[in-house]
């Protein structure tokens, strides 16, 4: 076990160091994404500044702790993108276009290789300006940085990275049955949209799905709303996650299992 | 004299129709767009709605012709969108761009009409189930003089054309940095922003919004949209006249580039 557990490390770094080798193939590209990648995330600071030019709080909330809303879930999406991108792909061109074969042949975990196949650093910008958010808000708040916030947020923000493997995953999956060229990806990230804001200002539909059927509130509001306690309905609502996470992993993973089962490679 | 010109349309309305048809080809891929682009209305729809609520008519934006304001936006941020940059940079990187070459038919003119093919077809394929949605689920106006109409339409097909422009532009940037998507995720960042995309510009802080006259961004959304919505003629008109210029600098621009990037043209292999 423990043996395995060691081969498979060893094989992620010299996939990442495979991948960034191809990346340092056009290093004036690297440098330009490596700027520009982090321009979401500061049109986000700047949208914040724009709605709270016009109005003082949004749903109770001030400019600060929204921030730090969105540096929680920047944090979350960027360190989702940097690890699991590929999964962007994989029902438009590995299922579809029959490269998942390659990975098939090998003695080697086919999710594992398709994980690994693209680290995108260049997202790393997006991960430091989340980061660096949270941080300013929360001394701008007066909130103190001690260890119980950097635990807390730690481990949540795992939380929220793998309950989106999973509900990804299950989204990719799809087109094991489905063999038109279809992605959903692009609608689940559409839906980060959602995971910026107070939820306060949401109706209660959306609120139920947001939170239960599709949990992107957890990137950003439930975490901080814990921290700040600002609407006590919801402070104690981020400990559903753990809980979520775990079935969203699991019916992730069974939707991968049986659709690769049912793969049919397309190319000759 | 006739006959020339009737042979020069020809060609170009051409490649009109095949992408016209390539659209309803790949009909399922335009569906998830829509989809997507549902989900940012509805996201920002929430949050102006809850600001307007608390601090009713700012800037003279009611919740209704706000939300107007926004479906409308999104319906022509589904028209607009073109792959156009990612098609340049792949024709320049594994040369096949020698094609466009011996072709008699012009580069820029290829992709422009490209363009106009496709949102026709986007036209007819999407934009009308984004307005039902808007319809059934949100408090929305969409009735307007029909001059403000006719302009309206007018102004979309200068935006179709600017933005077309923007990506022709960036795709022949490429020319000189091989690979260009940090260029276009940032080019599709800024002019989200600048177009007036997500709110009526007039909501942005003084300094944004002087920044945003210079930037051909906002002719794109923010333009038609106020078109459509104010009923003083000569400032529509004027707003038609700027979109008309930014038509024609950047097919300007995009000339100059073109002819700079083809005197320079090496193709390995081909």
């Amino acid at each position: 076990m423990i043996k395995k557990a060691l081969k498979y490390i060893s094989l992620y770094f010299k996939f990442n160091l495979l991948y960034i080798k191809t990346q340092l193939m056009y290093p004036k590209d690297f440098i330009i994404w490596f700027i520009f990648g982090s321009f979401s995330t500061i049109i986000n600071i700047f949208f914040m500044k724009v709605i709270y030019y016009n109005t003082p709080l949004l749903g109770n909330w001030d400019y600060y702790q929204t921030l730090m809303i969105l540096g929680y879930s920047s944090t979350s999406i960027g360190l989702f993108n940097i690890f699991f991108i590929n999964i962007f792909s994989l029902g438009s061109s590995y299922i579809i276009e029959g490269k998942l074969d390659k990975f098939l042949i090998r003695p080697i975990n086919v999710l594992f290789q398709l994980l690994v196949e693209r680290i995108d650093l260049d997202n790393i910008s997006e991960l430091i300006i989340g980061v660096f958010l949270i941080v300013y808000s929360a001394l701008k708040i007066g909130y103190e940085i001690n260890v119980f916030l950097i635990l807390f947020s730690i481990v949540f923000i795992i939380f929220s990275v793998f309950t989106l493997l999973g509900l990804f995953l299950i989204f990719a999956s799809t087109n094991f049955w489905l063999q038109e060229k279809i992605n959903f990806i692009p609608i689940l990230y559409s839906l980060f949209n959602f995971s910026r804001f107070p939820i306060t200002i949401f109706n209660k539909k959306i609120k139920l799905i947001l939170t239960f059927i599709m949990p992107y509130f957890y990137l950003g509001y439930y975490p901080v709303n814990f921290l700040l306690k600002i609407d006590t309905k919801y402070v104690y609502t981020i400990f559903y996650q753990p809980i979520l996470c775990l079935i969203f992993l699991t019916i992730g993973g069974i939707v991968w299992k049986i659709g690769l089962s049912k793969y049919e490679s397309t190319s000759i | 004299m006739i006959k020339l010109l009737k042979n020069k349309l020809e060609k170009y309305f051409s490649i009109i129709k095949i992408n016209f048809s390539k659209v309803l080809v790949y009909k399922y891929s335009f569906l998830i767009e829509i989809i997507s682009l549902l989900f940012q209305f509805t996201a920002s729809v929430y949050i102006w709605k809850y600001i307007l609520e608390n601090s009713p008519q700012i800037k003279n934006y009611s919740v209704i012709s706000l939300t107007s304001y926004l479906l409308f936006s999104t319906i022509i941020k589904a028209i607009t969108q073109n792959t156009t940059s990612i098609d340049i940079e792949k024709d320049i990187r594994t040369g096949n761009i020698y094609n466009f070459l011996i072709l008699p038919i012009d580069y820029i003119f290829l992709y422009l009409f490209r363009d106009i093919g496709s949102s026709l077809g986007r036209i007819l394929l999407n934009s009308w189930l984004i307005g039902i949605y808007g319809l059934l689920f949100f408090n929305v106006n969409i009735y307007y003089g029909i001059v403000n109409y006719l302009l309206f339409f007018i102004s979309i097909v200068f935006s179709i054309l600017i933005y077309s422009e923007i990506s022709i532009l960036i795709g022949l940037i490429s020319f000189w940095t091989v690979s260009q998507n940090g260029l276009r995720y940032a080019n599709s960042v800024i002019s989200a922003f600048f177009s007036g995309s997500l709110i009526p510009l007039d909501f942005y802080p003084d300094l944004l919004k002087k920044i945003s006259l210079f930037l051909p961004y906002r002719s794109i959304i923010y333009v038609p949209i106020t078109i459509l919505q104010t009923n003083t003629i000569y400032s529509n008109l004027f707003q038609l006249l700027i979109q008309f210029l930014w038509v024609s600098v950047l097919f300007f621009i995009n000339n100059k580039l073109k002819i700079k990037a083809f005197n320079s043209l090496e193709i390995v292999g081909g």
